[in-house]
């Protein structure tokens, strides 16, 4: 990646341009948080991130004023994840997912500090499935109701909770030692 | 209850902070040390992950993003109608604001159908200033307005070489004035907010001229660069700024002082309304997107 960011302009009218800017400033974080952490990579959240804030300009016609904006961002976020995903891989190997990055021998040690949880919550989190890590994820760090997770991944409510019993069992046996 | 049956429900609860929601399972969890540290260790995995750092590089992507967003190098007016969407945050009009306010409230913006091309360099460069002031006011820190403030050269250079009507050049200039004067000071969310609104008059002004020449294109330029500073930007920053002021008196009194100057505005626009010919009625209506009212002025 070049040191300087690139330049090339988005082509866009005016108005949209000066809401988009504050979308920008409003929920960048956030959703760039969410993206990293679903895909464990700063380059891939911040193609994923622009790209969301880019659908978000198209489709905004979509958008209902006086509902959560953030749940409708975080839902484009979702998708876009969820899509790049499915075309990388057959469908049928959702679960055990390969780690992109993380250190699957992590273990618990004496003095454990919270950068070294951290760090184990992060390669935890890689390893569940796709679905359950972004459900958990919406749910934890978003506080999005099931019902705004469930319209997110296009499912029901119950198929929502299930994937975050899943997500908690799985994260439990994984993080045990260090939850003590 | 017993314990597997309790370890299924912690795991399905809505909320791992509060399990007392179901009574049933808060009692068995109270008397039993084993299904309590379960409880205890999932609430610290949540509160963990809901409390993980901030992940690195978010500000460098946003700001890149944001450059790309304010490269005004290729401002191009879409070619459908859009709906302008007001953010989700309410406007807090004082009790003398006319029901023309509520108009304001309620307006979207339409881009101009004209089969004329608008490639001249003159139009472009006044969207770009304008633009840019927008990105100026939003900039997020020092180090992003300095970034921002470094497109005034390349704006300044499209400015001399256009050939921009002395009206246009004058608007220009007060354009980049604006804001290289924000560059001095220290400006919150009430200074941009009455500066963008000094920048709306000035806009305001020149279509008083387009009007009276009939000069539509123009109209439809500059109407909606009003419309976004006036009746997006400024109302955006005051309602920014009312919402964190508390009980500040001498910042409320500064928020109404500026309300106060929008409604000003707005009462200017609609005299200029009343005064313009049909034709310069009409194209600055359609820029506005502004409801006809039922009778004719004229």
């Amino acid at each position: 990646m070049s040191p300087e960011p690139t330049r090339t302009p988005i082509p866009m009218d005016l108005q949209t341009r000066a809401e988009m800017a504050a979308w920008v400033r409003d929920h960048w974080d956030a959703l760039f948080a969410l993206c990293f952490r679903l895909s464990g990579s700063r380059h891939e959240a911040e193609d994923m991130t622009q790209e969301a804030f880019l659908r978000a300009g198209q489709q905004y016609a979509s958008f209902t004023p006086g509902t959560n904006l953030r749940a409708w961002l975080m839902r484009i976020a979702t998708n876009i994840f969820l899509d790049a995903k499915r075309k990388r891989r057959p469908v049928n190997s959702l679960d055990g997912d390969a780690l992109e990055s993380a250190d699957r021998d992590a273990h618990p040690a004496d003095g454990l500090t919270n950068s070294e949880l951290g760090q184990a919550l992060s390669a935890a989190l890689l390893e569940l499935p796709e679905i359950a890590r972004t459900v958990f994820l919406l749910r934890t760090q978003e506080d999005l109701s099931f019902r705004e997770i469930a319209k997110a991944i296009d499912t029901s409510e119950e198929t929502a909770r299930w994937h975050m019993l899943q997500a908690r069992r799985r994260l439990m046996q994984r993080l045990d030692g260090w939850l003590t | 209850m017993n314990c597997r049956q309790a370890q299924e429900m912690i795991l399905a609860a809505d909320s791992a902070i509060d399990l007392a929601a179901a009574p049933q399972l808060a009692e068995h969890i109270q008397s039993c040390a084993e299904c309590r540290g379960v409880a205890t260790k999932l609430q610290k995995l949540e509160r963990a992950v809901a409390h993980m750092p901030a992940a690195e590089g978010a500000d460098a992507a946003r700001h890149a993003f944001l450059a790309r967003l304010g490269g005004a190098q290729s401002v191009q007016v879409a070619a459908a109608p859009r709906p302008l969407r007001f953010r989700n945050k309410p406007v807090i009009r004082l009790a003398l604001a006319a029901s023309i306010l509520l108009a304001i409230g309620l307006l979207f913006i339409l881009t101009d159908f004209s089969p004329v091309q608008k490639a001249e360099a003159n139009e472009t460069v006044v969207d770009r200033l304008v633009d840019w002031n927008l990105q100026l006011a939003d900039a997020e820190s020092d180090q992003q307005r300095q970034v921002i403030f470094a497109d005034l050269g390349p704006l300044k250079s499209d400015l001399d070489r256009s050939h921009l009507a002395a009206p246009d050049r004058q608007l220009a200039q007060k354009l980049i004035d604006s804001g290289t004067s924000s560059m001095s000071h220290d400006n919150d969310e009430i200074d941009q907010a009455q500066r963008l609104g000094e920048l709306a008059d000035a806009v305001l002004e020149r279509m008083d001229g387009a009007s009276e020449s009939r000069d539509v294109e123009a109209l439809g330029s500059l109407g909606r660069n009003f419309a976004i500073l006036s009746n997006v930007s400024v109302p955006a920053k005051l309602a920014r700024a009312k919402a964190s002021a508390g009980a500040d008196l001498d910042r409320l009194h500064r928020i109404a002082n500026a309300f106060h100057l929008d409604e000003n505005r707005s009462q200017k626009l609609e005299k200029l309304l009343d005064k313009s010919p049909d034709i310069s009625r009409n194209a600055i209506r359609r820029a506005l997107k502004w409801p006809a009212p039922a009778k004719h002025h004229k």
